[in-house]
C-alpha cells in the first residue's frame, strides 16, 4: 500500500467510490445490529421490579381462594 | 393449593418477564407504561391459559398477548406518555459509566423514530431473535411483510445514524477496509 503512486491511486477511484460506499453501507449495517443487540440485552438484564412478584402471588392466593 | 400446571406455567411466565419488558419497553419508549403493558399482559396470560397449545411456542404466545394490548391499548389514549428523554436515562440507567453509553442513547432516540410496525418487527427478529414466520404470526401479517418492515427498518436506522456516525467511518477507515477487503482479507 506504501509504495503506490498517487496517479495509481486517482486512476481507481472511481471503481473504488463504489466499493467504498458498500463497505461504508455494510459496516453500518453491522454497527447498527451491535447497537441494537447491546441496547436489548441492557433491557433484559434489567432486574424484576418487585411489583411484579407481588403480582404473581396475588394470582396464586387467588387460584387457592377459589 | 396451586395445580401443577398452573405451577409450571407461572414458572414459564417469570423466565418471560424480562424479555416481555425489553420488548415493551422497546415498543413505549417509556419504562412506566412499559411495566404497566408487561403486567397487563402476564394477567391476560394467566387468565386464559387454558387456552395455550401445550407443545406451541410459549414466548411468541405472550408477546402476541403483549402486542395486541400494545396496539389495542396502550398506543393511544391517556395511558401514553411519550418521554424520550426520560426513557434514556431511566431505561439505561446502569450503563453510564461505561464507554459507548451516549451511542446507545442516540441508537434509542433514532429507535424511537421508527414507524410502530417498523420498529416492532426490527426488534422481534433483529433482537429478539424470532424467525420471520414467528413475528409474522406475532405481528398478525405476512411474512413478505415482515422482511419488508426490517429491511426499512434498517435503511431509516442507517440514515439517522449514518450522519452521526461519520466520524467512524472517515476516509482512512473506509480506504483501509477496501483494501482490506480488496486483498482478500
Amino acid at each position: 500500500m506504501d509504495g503506490k503512486e498517487p496517479t495509481e491511486m486517482h486512476s481507481s477511484s472511481c471503481a473504488a467510490d463504489d466499493t467504498s460506499s458498500v463497505v461504508l453501507d455494510e459496516r453500518i449495517q453491522a454497527q447498527i445490529g451491535q447497537q441494537l443487540s447491546t441496547f436489548y440485552k441492557e433491557l433484559v438484564n434489567q432486574p424484576i421490579p418487585q411489583n411484579f412478584m407481588d403480582l404473581l402471588a396475588r394470582l396464586d392466593r387467588q387460584e387457592e381462594g377459589k | 393449593m396451586t395445580k401443577p400446571v398452573d405451577q409450571t406455567f407461572q414458572t414459564a411466565l417469570v423466565a418471560a418477564i424480562p424479555n416481555l419488558r425489553a420488548f415493551a419497553i422497546s415498543l413505549c419508549g417509556n419504562v412506566q407504561t412499559a411495566n404497566d403493558l408487561v403486567q397487563e399482559t402476564m394477567l391476560k396470560a394467566w387468565a386464559n391459559r387454558h387456552r395455550f397449545e401445550a407443545g406451541s411456542n410459549f414466548k411468541a404466545w405472550l408477546f402476541t398477548i403483549l402486542r395486541n394490548s400494545y396496539f389495542s391499548d396502550f398506543r393511544r389514549g391517556k395511558r401514553e406518555v411519550r418521554d424520550e428523554d426520560g426513557v434514556a436515562a431511566a431505561s439505561l440507567s446502569s450503563l453510564p459509566e461505561q464507554p459507548g453509553h451516549m451511542d446507545m442513547i442516540d441508537f434509542q432516540r433514532s429507535l424511537a423514530k421508527l414507524s410502530e410496525d417498523q420498529k416492532e418487527a426490527l426488534i422481534l427478529v433483529g433482537a429478539e431473535g424470532f424467525s420471520y414466520e414467528e413475528t409474522a404470526e406475532i405481528c398478525g401479517c405476512a411474512v413478505g411483510t415482515v422482511k419488508s418492515r426490517v429491511n426499512r427498518a434498517r435503511a431509516r436506522l442507517v440514515e439517522l445514524m449514518g450522519v452521526g456516525s461519520a466520524d467512524d467511518f472517515g476516509p482512512e477507515n473506509v480506504t483501509q477496509a477496501v483494501l482490506s477487503k480488496a486483498s482478500g482479507r
